[in-house]
């Protein structure tokens, strides 16, 4: 007999009740991660950073019932909106939504799967296929010039073809043996790599330069095995053969996937039953294989996928987590790391390739978007969604400053065209980050946001919101100005902005209201305390325009709001806010779909150019107020 | 008196407006949003006490509270479907947080709290066809998506 939706519906109220009064009261201690990960998580959160803290909060922009819409006027003179403000010289850094540009169309057939090296000041590109054709051409890109040239062709291209710096010499390794290619006199030596013996090993699975030897990932066979176990090999080439460095006792399975690292070679295997990822590592200068352990996902999870990618420190994956109610979830393992490090990368996506862009930073290539993500907090960085910017089975390579990324499909067909990123994101990727709150940090006696907020070598946790926000000497001044700004407003409220365990940000707000109505203006100075896209810390119910890479302004008469928002190249953000009246006659819902009778929303008085330049003339006062 | 009042108000008021809440944002914004808003209540207590509708106000209080969470990028967390006697089934979560989110609100109220049309339109501040209309259209959606496949 099967339930009715009324039941479940029943049934399912009770769930959200316990889980709401779960959640509802917090502790010192983490709790386990059960089936509802997402709100295990939340509660770990929630209980690394708070210890009873008291359920009040200050609003400064909660409605006012009242009724008469605002009169008051702004006394500041308007200024005229402009891409870079001279009052205020420190505002000159890029949001990180770009660092992508197109590269020179390549003199190379569209391709996937073609092996890319950086030389030192070429991309060499060799290789690829289309379907089952291989391509045994290559060619050199040069970023400096934005310029191809084509370089000699050679029979060692093929499906599982792997291609290595040395340093000096570009190798191509495939099946048994391979070839080195001369930049200098753009020829092939056939000879210059011994082969390895078909009969004592299984093929290369991966390769890299290490010490000054060739070292290669290969199946050495085992009698009456189906394949043989992992082991290293070694050679330089010009030598007549290979060395065998290190056997493991693991058994090669073809759902493996090897990668080469910096220190040697990663290998995982999903295990049958979904529930773990098994990885084990080789470390060249131990000589030595190491089993790195299961890594078992959280309860009523499955490993649907665990991506191996070589990083500055070793390894990490890229794994997706699936369960039935919520379908995948995207997280992360590190070398090191003894735990799942879960994303909040929003949507998941299918990531099908990716490549380590600095000490803490993955590029994640999927079919519809790219992602850029911090390792360490599984947090998302930025994305980009554009159609087409997806892209698989590309030619990757990080250079240390720029990711190339060439050809592969993009959507339906193979593309020949290429890009370059270069992270232009100093806001992000170095200020923000270093001031960044470590959620895995002890609660401090003294989580007061603002102080962390003013003191780069605190690092205090987040606490979950239901505090007061206390007025601080800062949040003072910020007061104290808005009240000399905009005499008409006389009363108001200020105190350090709260954080959350979502909140991300950290810092103070004042607001200065006019008594006996509903116009309010709010300006808050924050950081973001997750590297995340500025853009997208930006309200989704206002429309914004950027009009300057450091500047977006929102003029939204739905909501009745007028918002500036300018972003500084230490990474402040400073958010000032005009409250007008919105559909229900309440200043700033997002309430205004009704259908019957309501008031039109009103806008603030304060114009954008008004607002313009009380950030201005709060960025300047922020300026002089530091050391 | 007055925090004797709000106390009783509170303990009443609070687990109503959390399921409200938690039905439209999930479970972490919606509790969250609960305290924002039970918060606001006691500072301005001699106000939101004299409302006839002070439970009505206060989820327009929550739902600004609410847009620091949609400004941060906050995903809305729910659990999963306990099983119970099917259980290869459709869990209706997913379907449950696919519907519009007044639709939501209203089907969980009505069906899984038990409270009156009356109760909901209050609440929302829309009119009685437009409850009933919400927990018809709701009904009818989660039956054909957990039923007809």
């Amino acid at each position: 007999m099967s339930t009715s939706i009324e039941d479940r519906l029943r049934a399912y109220a009770r769930q959200l009740d316990e889980a709401s009064s779960e959640q509802d009261v917090p502790t010192r201690e983490p709790r386990r991660r059960g089936p509802y990960w997402r709100v295990g998580l939340a509660l770990g959160i929630a209980a690394a950073a708070i210890v009873g803290i008291v359920v009040v909060a200050h609003r400064d922009d909660t409605p006012r019932m009242t009724d008469a819409p605002s009169t008051t006027t702004a006394t500041t003179t308007p200024t005229t909106p402009t891409t870079t403000s001279t009052s205020s010289p420190a505002v000159v850094a890029p949001l990180p939504v770009d660092g992508w540009r197109d590269v020179a169309p390549s003199p190379l057939t569209a391709r996937e799967d073609a092996g890319v090296v950086w030389t030192g000041s070429e991309f060499l590109v060799w290789g690829g296929r289309d379907g089952n054709l291989m391509y045994q051409q290559g060619a050199a890109y040069d970023p400096a010039t934005d310029a191809w040239r084509t370089i000699a062709d050679n029979q060692w291209a093929g499906i599982g073809s792997m291609s290595v710096w040395t340093g000096t010499q570009f190798v191509v390794i495939w099946k048994l043996s391979g070839a080195v290619y001369d930049l200098a006199t753009d020829t092939w030596s056939q000879d210059a790599l011994a082969s390895l013996d078909p009969d004592e090993y299984g093929g290369f699975l991966a390769a890299a330069w290490i010490d000054g030897r060739l070292l290669a990932l290969t199946i050495r066979r085992q009698p009456g095995a189906a394949f043989g176990h992992l082991a290293v090999v070694a050679t330089v080439p010009g030598d007549d053969s290979w060395s065998t460095l290190a056997e493991s006792d693991v058994e090669y399975t073809p759902d493996m996937m090897p990668v080469a690292t910096p220190t040697g070679f990663a290998v995982s295997r999903i295990v049958a039953d979904g529930a773990s990822a098994q990885v084990w590592k080789y470390n060249a200068e131990q000589n030595l294989w190491i089993d790195r352990g299961q890594y078992t996902a959280p309860e009523g999870l499955l490993v649907e996928s665990f991506l191996l990618v070589s990083t500055a420190n070793g390894w990490a994956a890229v794994a997706s987590l699936r369960n039935q109610a919520e379908g995948s979830q995207p997280a992360i393992v590190t070398d090191g790391g003894g735990s799942w490090i879960m994303s909040s990368f929003g949507e998941p996506i299918n990531v099908t390739q990716a490549v380590s862009v600095g000490d803490d930073r993955l590029m994640l290539f999927g079919p519809d978007q790219v992602d850029l993500v911090s390792i360490s907090r599984g947090a998302i960085v930025d994305r980009w969604t554009a159609d087409g910017f997806g892209r698989t089975s590309q030619a990757l390579s990080w250079n240390g400053s720029t990711l190339f990324a060439w050809s592969g499909r993009a959507g339906g067909p193979v593309t020949g065209a290429g890009r370059l990123w270069t992270p232009n994101d100093p806001v992000l990727t170095q200020k923000i980050d270093a001031r960044c709150i470590d959620r895995t940090l002890q609660p401090t006696t003294s989580p007061t946001t603002a102080a962390a907020w003013d003191d780069p070598t605190s690092l205090a946790t987040v606490s979950r919101s239901y505090r007061p926000a206390s007025p601080t000497d800062q949040s003072t001044a910020l007061f104290e100005l808005l009240l000399q700004r905009l005499p008409e407003y006389t009363t108001g409220s200020h105190g350090d902005e709260t954080l959350s365990a979502a909140g991300c940000v950290a810092g103070r707000r004042a607001t200065v209201a006019a008594a006996g109505t509903n116009s309010s203006v709010t300006v808050s100075i924050v950081r973001l305390t997750e590297p995340i896209s500025i853009e997208r810390s930006i309200a989704h119910d206002d429309a914004f325009t950027r009009l300057a890479p450091d500047l977006f302004v929102s003029d939204s008469p739905a909501t009745g709001n007028r918002i500036v928002v300018k972003v500084l190249d230490d990474g402040t953000i400073i958010d000032v806010r005009a409250f007008g009246q919105d559909a229900l006659g309440f200043a700033g819902w997002p309430t205004t779909t009704l259908t019957f009778d309501h008031p039109t929303p009103q806008p603030p008085e304060q114009t954008i150019d008004d607002l313009l330049e009380l950030a201005n003339v709060v960025t300047d006062q922020l300026i002089a107020s530091r050391p | 008196v007055a925090v004797t009042e709000f106390e009783q108000f509170a303990g009443d008021a609070r687990p109503q407006l959390q399921r409200a809440l938690v039905a439209r944002y999930g479970v972490e914004i919606g509790i969250e949003a609960t305290s924002d808003a039970m918060a606001y209540a006691w500072e301005n207590w001699t106000r939101v006490g004299a409302m006839d509708n002070a439970l009505g106000y206060l989820w327009r209080v929550a739902q600004t509270s609410v847009r620091r969470h949609h400004r941060w990028n906050t995903r809305p967390t729910y659990p999963a479907e306990r099983a119970t006697d099917a259980s290869d089934r459709i869990e209706l979560p997913p379907a449950l947080w696919k519907l519009r989110p007044d639709v939501r609100v209203a089907l969980l109220l009505v069906h899984g709290y038990e409270w009156t049309y009356d109760e909901v339109a209050a609440l929302l501040d829309v009119p009685l066809s437009t409850v009933r209309n919400h927990v018809h259209r709701g009904l009818k959606k989660l039956r054909d998506e957990l039923e007809d496949r």
